[in-house]
């Protein structure tokens, strides 16, 4: 590259561009040690709003909860997924192919707002009451594309010929599966897994609309919906909560550790 | 694979598309024909395209998602461009997606705080005497603070269009005598226009669906397409109305993909 003088300005606007990016990051996690309990006058470093994380029974079920759903819901989806995965690599004619592929998008296109109130709609109409189990279901609904496209590929990749000679030498179609198809594609499935298990933890939208009376205090990002901005207009007067749900930052950066992987 | 076990195979996973992927959709459609008190009707649609309400809402949000695309382009292009010409750019991306995997929310909470009236800001414009300002809850946080968001969905697309791009027609452009804007404007930018479809159908489609932002940042100012869709079915309880809108969305949604879209490319989940 020629130029010095256009490099630096060049990495001086990339600068820019990193710190507008990671700074309301470490902004949060900032203020969630400060004693002032407010986000703009740091009087003090102090661990208390993250024990009164552990102190707050309702946050903790919160967080339980998000957690048993994100499990089930992923090890679900993944069931399904990587089922539905296998059945796409099979399908042989070319444009049914296509038309499953591309339903199998629709949801993850979809805005959020757009899978709430649809799948809404589908709860009241079968007349399933809202709550744990409505979240599950629509956890695993939205989950389940994502298994698939992260599984597809793996098979791909896959040796054919592993499969037919396995075929031949006289293996039943179970071993078949257990011994050849799904130790080839494990990755794929463990990457799935750990997709749907964080999109149900980040999920705050479709879940907004399918928890029915657990409202805002149900899953993962409902967790923050539940802060005292919900309310239209104001202009903060219970600050003071804010770094309690700051504390939920860096606990949110772990879990972006864990979907790197 | 024997005709069984793919029936097998195929049970769960077409049991879920037609549940939980067409019979929503379809719902929905339903759903917008009754009104408020479960009666059939086609009115939900004469009151959204006679009403100057819809209409203008649906100009407005078309209009936000608009400007908050065109931000994070103008942002994002020579972001991406600057990126592609780093030493350890596999590195500069990674903490470029980084970020999205940090709840919406979270942000959102971050920049209350920032813009707020006695915020970080504010605090910093006071200083410089021009302070304090109202910023949250006005048009420019809600535009600021969904480009932020969107950002990175419209880095990764250009970043990889730019990356396909073949060195030599650089050095040739180059060779030829062009001067390295018209490298830029003749060469680059018009190779790279795929990664630019792909981004602007990743943000400007979630950008017409936002609505928990246009709580917290815009103050219940701005009412986008999702917005009103949200408000419709949790608040009014009017969900025939409510799926009118979400169908006006849908259709929008597939038109932009299919203007934007010059071969076969899939954009985002809103996520």
């Amino acid at each position: 590259m020629k130029g010095t003088a256009n490099t630096k300005w060049n990495n001086a606007f990339l600068g820019l561009v990193f710190t507008i990016l990671y700074l309301p990051i470490f902004y949060l996690i900032f203020y969630s040690f400060n004693a002032g309990g407010t986000m703009n006058d740091f009087t003090g470093f102090t661990w208390e709003h993250y024990q009164a994380v552990f102190e707050d029974t309702r946050l903790i079920g919160i967080v339980l909860n998000t957690f048993l759903v994100a499990l089930l819901s992923a090890l679900i989806a993944t069931a399904i997924g990587t089922m539905g995965a296998i059945f796409i690599y099979y399908t042989k004619k070319r444009n049914i192919k296509n038309t499953l592929l591309s339903l199998n998008n629709v949801l993850m296109v979809s805005p959020d707002v757009i899978i709430g109130a649809s799948l809404l709609i589908l709860f009241t109409m079968l007349g399933f009451s809202l709550g744990f189990s409505s979240v599950l279901l629509s956890h695993i609904a939205f989950s389940i594309p994502i298994v698939v496209l992260m599984v597809l590929p793996k098979l791909y990749e896959m040796n054919d010929s592993m499969i037919s000679a396995a075929q031949d030498l006289g293996a039943s179609s179970g071993q078949v599966f257990s011994r050849i198809l799904i130790p080839s594609i494990t990755p794929g499935i463990l990457s799935g897994f750990f997709m749907a298990f964080t999109y149900s933890l980040d999920d705050f939208a479709v879940t907004f609309f399918v928890d029915g009376e657990w409202l805002h205090h149900f899953s993962g990002g409902n967790l923050f919906a539940g802060a005292p901005w919900s309310q239209p207009g104001n202009q903060c007067p219970q600050c003071a909560d804010v770094p309690v749900y700051a504390a939920f930052g860096p606990w949110l950066l772990f879990h972006s550790t864990v979907r790197a992987q | 694979m024997t005709k069984n076990s793919r029936a097998f195979y195929s049970v769960p996973y077409m049991l879920w598309l037609g549940l939980f992927v067409l019979s929503p959709m379809l719902l929905i459609l339903y759903q917008s024909f009754f009104d408020i008190t479960g009666a059939f009707t086609f009115a939900n649609y004469a009151t959204y395209f006679t009403s100057g309400n819809y209409l203008r809402m649906t100009l407005n949000s078309f209009l936000y998602a608009f400007t908050i695309t065109l931000a994070t382009f103008l942002i994002s292009y020579p972001t991406a461009l600057f990126l592609s010409r780093t030493k350890n750019k596999q590195l500069w991306l990674s903490l470029i997606i980084l970020p999205t995997w940090i709840n919406l929310l979270l942000k959102a909470y971050a920049f209350i705080g920032l813009f707020s009236q006695s915020g970080t800001v504010n605090q910093f414009l006071s200083f410089m005497g021009i302070g304090p300002q109202q910023i949250l809850f006005t048009d420019f946080s809600f535009i600021f603070v969904a480009a932020y968001i969107e950002l990175p969905f419209m880095i990764l697309p250009i970043f990889n269009s730019i990356e396909e791009l073949k060195p030599s027609l650089i050095v040739a452009s180059e060779d030829l005598g062009a001067t390295r804007m018209q490298t830029l404007t003749r060469v680059i930018f018009p190779l790279t226009l795929s990664g630019v479809r792909s981004g602007f159908q990743a943000v400007f489609i979630p950008s017409l669906s936002l609505f928990m932002l246009t709580r917290l940042i815009g103050g219940n100012r701005v009412i986008t397409l999702g917005t009103a869709v949200e408000q419709h079915f949790l608040v009014t309880q009017n969900w025939g109305m409510g799926s009118t809108i979400g169908v006006i969305l849908i259709i929008s949604m597939i038109a932009i993909m299919s203007l934007t879209s010059d071969k076969k490319k899939k954009g985002r989940g809103s996520k």
